[in-house]
């Protein structure tokens, strides 16, 4: 299981092969102007399904057994985009495991000021 | 009158036999020849005699080319026309006069050649370099600095053992490559601090030359990584078509081993390394390190969500 106040630290992995995907897909080749994508495979990328990385999302449960009246979504983190099928790979808050989903909502709208908090949070770990 | 032939040259055969010196004893002349040689006065005509103990210049001579000779008590000076001083020489104990060389009439001690005075002059101001020496002779910005003639190029030993520094590393101006997978940059990030969620450290950082496509590949233990190239390889060359002509990396053992070397010289695919001690040569993969880490690093610092949620660091 993993320890919730490690968690940001151990999701490094997560932030690089996003950081990754992103960055391959939107540099523009020194002295062209074309991006490395289109280098690479020929064709312009395609960002539209961009989102920001470990914004708050909504995972629709559709896994798992549900009553009429149970909540219809887990809370979760997004992270990256799944490499092998159209999914997103988010964090599940209430699991505590990472999973790849299609259904999926990510909330990644400007947030507003959230106050300092960080006396309540405690020191860095 | 001298009997070193070797001073003279253009030495021809004299009508007169002997030479007759005060005490009545006779020497023969051997020939006749010029004085041109260096550290020695300029003359012509001069007597190859056989037995002479000291080399003498006839004065007459000298008057009879127009010169004129000025004897003083301490010395005597052969000029042309009372302008230009040409020979000097000093009187010695026993009454003779002797021939002073030219350089040592001009500067009287001079004990050191022109090359070490500047060597000298370069030690004496903190080993100063040759160009600065120059820009502050030029400009005369320094009283008491003798004039000297700085040629650049001589290197001081000890100035390179105190100075020396790193070679520095150029822009490239045009690509190296025309086609993807020519050459593969790689390099091994890690090992980080905490554990990735799947219990990762490390990552695998392949860089594309020409079209700067990256790939990373995460890995639990230094040793997975022949494994994970392999896989890549095969799949990239699957991908394209067409085999990667070169893989460049550094010289880390995880890179540098008998397996990788195999597998390499099996797929014909030349590995090269950059030189130890130098990632500045395996700089394209090294930048693009920097690169992938700055997203992470400014997402734990800065998103408000995960605050609120009590999970930051």
């Amino acid at each position: 299981m993993l320890h919730a106040e490690h968690l940001p630290y151990r999701l490094w992995a997560e932030a690089m092969k996003t950081s990754c995907h992103i960055h391959n897909r939107v540099t523009l080749r020194t002295g062209t102007s074309t991006t490395l994508y289109e280098l690479w495979k020929g064709r312009k990328p395609i960002v539209k399904y961009f989102h920001v990385f470990s914004s708050k999302c909504y995972i629709l449960s559709d896994r798992d057994y549900r009553r009429k009246m149970d909540p219809k979504s887990d809370e979760g983190i997004f992270l990256d985009y799944s490499t092998n099928s159209r999914a997103y790979r988010v964090f599940n808050s209430k699991t505590e495991i990472v999973m790849e989903s299609i259904n999926v909502v990510i909330n990644d709208v400007p947030k507003e000021k959230v106050p300092d908090v960080d006396s309540d949070v405690g020191t860095p770990v | 009158m001298t009997r070193v032939d070797k001073y003279l040259e253009d030495v021809r055969p004299y009508a007169t036999n002997y030479v007759t010196f005060g005490d009545g004893v006779k020497g023969k002349i051997v020939g006749i020849g010029n004085l041109v040689k260096h550290g020695l006065p300029r003359l012509d005509d001069v007597l190859l005699v056989k037995g002479l103990t000291t080399n003498l210049i006839s004065i007459s001579q000298l008057c009879d080319l127009g010169l004129q000779v000025n004897f003083t008590k301490p010395e005597c000076q052969i000029s042309y026309e009372k302008r230009e001083v040409l020979m000097r020489g000093t009187k010695s104990k026993d009454n003779c006069y002797l021939w002073v060389s030219r350089e040592e009439a001009y500067i009287s001690t001079c004990l050191l050649s022109k090359e070490e005075e500047i060597k000298l002059w370069h030690q004496r101001l903190g080993h100063l370099h040759l160009k600065g020496m120059k820009k502050a002779l030029t400009s005369e910005a320094i009283r008491g600095l003798p004039d000297l003639k700085i040629v650049e190029g001589s290197i001081c030993g000890e100035c390179q053992i105190g100075k020396q520094t790193r070679m520095s590393h150029s822009r490239l101006e045009h690509q190296v490559t025309s086609k993807v997978l020519e050459l593969l940059h790689m390099d091994l990030m890690g090992p980080m601090q905490v554990e990735s969620i799947g219990g990762k450290r490390y990552v695998l950082v392949v860089v594309d030359d020409f079209s700067r496509f990256t790939w990373v590949n995460f890995i639990r233990e230094k040793s997975d990584i022949f494994d994970v190239f392999k896989a890549l390889c095969t799949q990239l060359q699957r991908q394209k078509d067409r085999g990667i002509v070169r893989i460049r990396s550094d010289h880390g053992t995880e890179f540098e081993n008998a397996r990788f070397d195999e597998y390499c010289s099996g797929k014909g695919i030349k590995h090269e390394f950059s030189s130890p001690i130098t990632p500045q040569q395996n700089g394209v993969v090294e930048r693009k390190n920097r690169t992938l880490q700055n997203l992470p690093e400014s997402c734990f610092m800065l998103n408000t969500y995960l605050i609120v949620y009590g999970l930051k660091p």
